[in-house]
């Protein structure tokens, strides 16, 4: 018997953005090992532009009328992915300049930098996209691996430290999830996210194999989006790593991986949700309280930032846990806040510290040395600390109301603790900032183009601020899974 | 807002639409002066005065859709969409929010037609201008706001400018201190409110205002989750209109420049708090009756314990600031009386507004001319200062309840409704309290303005950016009283704020008549206290004679010395020290746990395993620089902190399954 196997259908369309990052990773290094003298500046352009591209496509495919899911369902094209990947590529493109700015000051030449950033995004946007756990964890390994070169480019020890750890514990929970996609196939028979939500939704004998299954899928996403009790790399790395590759990873990972989590339990664990919103609620709530705690003790912004990364973990976990479209929708928008308002704090911690002087005492006084940076990153701080008219804020009240409307009053009251004792850490470094004498001769960067690359999330996270109806409005459709 | 998009809910809009032009414009001035301001001649502070200044005209506009009995309106469009759950930016206007659009621009304008002067060769003076402009804009966002959550927009907001402006001076490291204080105090208070927002929404479904009043008045919603919620609610009220205990706050906010101190006391922030309990209103009343009696406890202690302390203040602006902490008391204690004593409290707010600003106004011309706010300092400034002594001295009386200005229409409609409700407590305690008002106002006028000089150098009156709007409040100070006198049965102010049908006492002349005669009773032992303080008397030369008759036959003596020191002074005192230790103590000791559980859970998380590390590496032997990083045994250990993760989501699991 010949068995009749028809090649699927193959769109490349929805994947031509990850085509684009791909290729145009693959060219910037070659180009780079045969033309040796090209400067930083030219790869940088070149990395802008492939980014670019990515992006037009990613607009274009927001019309997309064609298959919910393409490449034999391993690619969904719904409008969900596309939102993240336009955030994704947002975030990678500041990313690029702050690179390109460290390294050049520096005087340090890392030409492998560009191709390394498009490679992790590639893997960030095709998770966003994955829909088949294989291409997930396929996709979680392309932006792991990157991004653990990433984070040991420097010649300072702890950065090579950070990367080490990075790496093994980043193994570590790949092998957590990998075993929970075997256990999930076991439990359901397939990988594809939307046929284990048929499954799951059936009469089904393997419902406690499928918990156990989403519970270790859980321990992997926890380990990328930094969740207690699956953080502990965050505030080392954060601090070891370039403060530019922080800058990209603080917000591009979280983004994609909670995009990935998001579709991974309201699509194919969302028939088993009365089971598992009580422990992504527990996981929310210790995640919110002992970043926010932790974050008081630090004495340097970079593992300030770390722990404050983390406390937003649990706020979107927050979201994460209604379950339903509004908390879909609210996470979402809190992942798009954050994105901007981290990556915009970052930058500032960039110009202000570089690698080295981090501690929060070099702060003070920054508002007399550059009022420019001291006001941007009070803006970030008050975004953090979900302060109006900024973005942050209305991420904070619409997770906060979309969990409260599903029923989980207790994990809000938790977060509104936590994001009052969030605020004493916020507020301390803009009284730093504003209300103290310098203490020691700090020279803040005045380089223009990453000042400018800087305002660009803070004028967005105004703009959000004021006008959440943007993104919210691209959400109504944009929180709908297809599949 | 797009006014095109906007729809009339209840009763055509009118001229009320004018509401969220008021409240835009001094935020377009915010931003039109942190962008333009430092360009622009003057500093960018005429552009806020502008915007206020029409948004005081506009406001008037929408007053005069109520004075021929308009209804409410509302205007709303969606902010934003969350799947199914509406967010809202919309108006409500009613009799109340006219009426506070108007307090809260005409404070405003004063303030800061006042800071031309005041503020002048200031260093970050278009930054003061600025953040007044957004200060204001937030302050109307809560008044016109039809739904809670924008509402809580502008209620932080304020939260973050009052901390800007209290720390405006931030060079001396005090006032930094005080502006944390007042921004981490007023959050604790938030904290409560963020969950009485919560508790409507989830008893009603809604956010919107009138929507929540309606399904209260539909009687559906459960009384338990009313109680929880009125009291959530109210813990707002107390942390931002400064009620005990979160009232420690408010006296260091004295540390901002003086025309802050005028808008935080008299017509923003503040007030927010007690026009939050009067905006929901229909959520107290339903509640337990118990809630009411609770907010009552808390206004009749406040009231006195406040008043207490002014008594012995030194600094001029701490007098004044207890007194505000004091006369919001007397807001909230009217507004516990039910819808009888909805008005009053709300009149007293009203008035409340004009003259405090005045007041404050008036203590920073003072300063300003003598340099310090201390009243051992100054004294005598009648001469030299006339127009400012005249102006404050009407804003005193105003505030000591001397008829016919306005602080007595709107207490003595608080202190009767008291008594005509059956609250005999409040009523005594509001009555006492009054006694001590016009005492401590007697003092400060006394210490300020009478007998010798003082201080330092030669004070001259201010100019006329300062003493203008002195004069303009002074005069509303005269007349604002009237809106309510039901003496001559005059009740506008009852028509435009009403709490159902708004029945109104009738004026009764013998409860009028004890609340003056208090108040004149408490001035005249201020008198006796204080109108000769510190003067040498050329008489002293009649030796014994004198003695005795300085003592005025050592009567005097034994009443202060017997009676009024030991029971102003142990009685403030020991008010003043459970203030300081007491409560300051559980603020600060809030912070410290925090502080130290963090610090403890840090050592777990990173020292404990750091050292082990350490230990370990030290023992192996100097391997060298890389390799003890890397090969540090940290990640091992927090492989196992994984590892341990898996395991609690194990028995998570198990436990559901």
């Amino acid at each position: 018997m010949i068995a009749q196997i028809s090649p699927p259908e193959l769109d490349f369309l929805p994947v031509a953005p990850e085509l684009v990052l791909a290729g145009g990773g693959m060219a910037i290094m070659l180009a780079e090992a045969a033309l040796p003298r090209v400067t930083s500046r030219v790869l940088l352009i070149a990395s802008l532009l492939i980014v670019a591209g990515a992006a037009g496509i990613t607009v274009a495919l927001w019309g997309w009328d064609g298959e919910p899911t393409v490449l034999a369902g391993m690619v969904a094209t719904d409008r969900f992915a596309v939102l993240i990947r336009g955030v994704l590529l947002a975030v990678a493109a500041i990313g690029a300049v702050y690179g390109h700015h460290q390294f050049d000051r520096a005087g340090e030449r890392r030409p492998e930098f560009f191709p390394l950033l498009l490679f992790a995004t590639t893997g960030m946007t095709l998770i966003a996209a994955a829909s088949d756990l294989i291409l997930t964890f396929l996709a979680l390994e392309i932006l792991s691996l990157s991004l653990y070169v990433l984070a040991g480019f420097s010649r300072r020890v702890t950065a090579s430290e950070a990367s080490m750890k990075y790496f093994l514990l980043g193994a570590f929970s790949s092998a957590f999830f990998l075993y929970g996609v075997a256990l999930a196939y076991g439990a359901t028979g397939t990988t594809s996210i939307g046929g284990i939500a048929r499954a799951l939704s059936g009469p089904s004998e393997g419902l406690p194999l499928a918990m156990v299954a989403a519970a270790l899928l859980a321990v992997g996403f926890s380990f990328k989006v930094a969740a207690v009790p699956f953080h502990m790399w965050t505030p080392d790395v954060y601090q070891g790593a370039p403060t530019a590759v922080v800058g990209f990873m603080s917000a591009a990972t979280k983004v994609a991986a909670f995009a990935a989590l998001i579709r991974v339990f309201n699509v194919a664990f969302l028939p088993l949700s009365w089971d598992w919103t009580p422990i992504v609620g527990v996981l929310a709530a210790v995640t919110m309280v002992v970043g926010s705690l932790l974050a008081i003790a630090q004495t340097d912004v970079k593992r300030m930032l770390a722990y404050s990364s983390i406390a937003h973990a649990g706020f979107i976990l927050t979201g994460v846990m209604a379950a339903n479209q509004e908390g879909i929708a609210s996470a979402t928008f809190y992942l798009v806040a954050y994105a901007l308002m981290i990556v915009g704090a970052f930058g500032v911690v960039l110009l202000v510290s570089g690698d080295e002087r981090t501690s929060l005492s070099s702060y003070a006084g920054l508002a007399v040395r550059s009022p420019l940076l001291a006001a941007l990153l009070s803006l970030f701080l008050l975004s953090l600390a979900g302060i109006p008219p900024t973005a942050g804020f209305m991420a904070k009240v619409s997770v906060f109301r979309a969990a409260v409307d599903a029923g989980h009053t207790w994990v809000v009251i938790v977060a509104v603790l936590a994001s009052v004792v969030a605020a004493f850490f916020y507020l301390r470094v803009i009284v730093l900032v504003y209300m103290k004498e310098p203490e020691e001769e700090l020279q803040p960067d005045r380089s223009p183009l990453p000042a400018l690359t800087v305002a660009v999330p803070a004028v967005a996270t105004l703009v959000l601020g004021v006008f959440p109806g943007l993104v919210f409005g691209l959400l109504e459709t944009a929180s709908i899974f297809r599949w | 807002m797009v006014a095109a998009a906007e729809t009339a809910v209840n009763g055509e809009a009118g001229t009320t639409a004018l509401a969220w032009i008021v409240t835009v414009l001094p935020l377009v001035s915010f931003f039109l002066i942190v962008l333009f301001g430092k360009r622009l001649p003057g500093g960018g502070a005429w552009i806020g005065i502008v915007a206020v200044g029409a948004g005081l005209v506009m406001s008037l506009v929408v007053l005069s859709h109520f004075i021929g009995g308009g209804e409410a309106t509302e205007l709303s469009e969606d902010w934003f969409r969350v799947g199914d759950l509406r967010f809202e930016l919309g108006q409500y206007v009613d009799g109340l929010t006219a009426v506070m659009l108007v307090v809260v621009t005409t404070v405003s304008l004063c303030v800061q037609v006042y800071s031309l002067g005041y503020m002048r060769g200031d260093a970050r003076f278009t930054w003061f201008y600025a953040v007044i402009s957004l200060f204001t804009g937030s302050m109307l966002n809560v008044v016109i706001a039809n739904n809670l959550l924008q509402l809580l927009v502008g209620w932080e907001l304020m939260g973050v400018c009052s901390y800007l402006l209290i720390g405006h001076w931030w060079e001396e490291k005090e006032n930094s201190d005080s502006a944390i204080k007042a921004f981490i105090t007023t959050r604790i208070g938030d904290v409560p409110f963020l969950f009485g927002i919560f508790v409507l929404i989830v008893a009603t479904g809604t956010a919107n205002i009138p929507e929540i009043t309606g399904a209260i008045g539909g009687g559906a919603i459960s009384r338990g989750l009313l109680t929880a919620g009125a009291l959530l609610l109210f813990g707002g009220a107390i942390g931002k209109s400064a009620q005990f205990p979160l009232h420690v706050w408010l006296p260091d906010a004295m540390a901002g420049p003086t025309p802050v101190s005028a808008l935080i006391h008299a017509a923003t922030m503040v007030a927010a708090g007690v026009y939050l309990v009067g905006r929901m209103f229909s959520v107290f009343v339903n509640a337990d009756p118990w809630v009411l009696t609770f907010v009552a406890a808390i206004g009749a202690t406040t009231m006195l314990i406040a008043a207490l302390l002014a008594m012995i203040q030194d600094d001029i602006k701490r007098v004044l600031a207890y007194s505000t902490v004091s006369q919001l008391a007397y807001m909230v204690a009217g507004l516990s009386l039910g819808p009888a004593g909805y008005t009053a409290g709300l009149f007293h707010l009203f008035t409340h507004a004009f003259f405090k600003a005045l007041l404050f106004l008036g203590s920073g011309s003072v300063i300003h001319a003598v340099h310090s706010n201390n009243m051992s300092e100054m004294g005598g400034l009648r001469r030299p200062m006339p127009v400012t002594f005249w102006t404050f001295l009407i804003g005193s009386a105003a505030l000591s309840g001397i008829p016919p200005l306005a602080g007595f229409w709107s207490k003595d409609e608080i202190i009767s409704t008291a008594f005509h409700e059956q609250h005999y407590i409040v009523w005594g305690i509001a009555l006492v309290t009054a006694v001590i008002t016009a005492f401590y106002m007697a003092r400060a006028v006394l210490l300020t303005f009478f007998g010798e000089y003082r201080g330092h150098g030669h004070p001259h009156e201010s100019p006329a950016t300062i003493t203008g709007p002195l004069v303009v409040l002074a005069g509303l100070s005269v007349v604002v009283g009237f809106l309510n006198a039901t003496a001559f049965d005059v009740t506008l102010f009852s028509e435009w704020v009403h709490f159902g049908e708004g029945e109104h006492l009738p004026f009764n002349y013998g409860f009028a008549a004890i609340s003056v005669v208090g108040a004149l009773a408490g001035i005249a032992v201020g008198y006796r206290l204080y109108a000769r303080w510190r003067e040498r008397d050329p008489l002293r030369r009649l030796g014994p004679a004198y003695t005795l008759l300085e003592r005025k036959y050592f009567l005097d003596d034994v009443y202060l010395r017997g009676v009024v020191r030991p029971i102003q002074y142990r009685a403030s005192a020991a008010v003043n020290w459970s203030n300081r230790f007491i409560l300051d103590g559980i603020v600060h000791t809030f912070a410290w746990t925090a502080r130290q559980f963090s610090r403890l859970v840090e050592v777990v998380d990173r020292r404990v395993v750091d050292r082990g590390v350490n230990t370990a590496a030290g023992l192996t032997g100097f391997t060298g620089g890389i390799l003890r990083y890397i090969q540090s045994g940290n990640v091992q250990r927090y492989a196992v902190f994984l590892f341990v993760g898996v395991i609690l989501l194990a028995i998570g699991i198990s436990i559901r399954a």
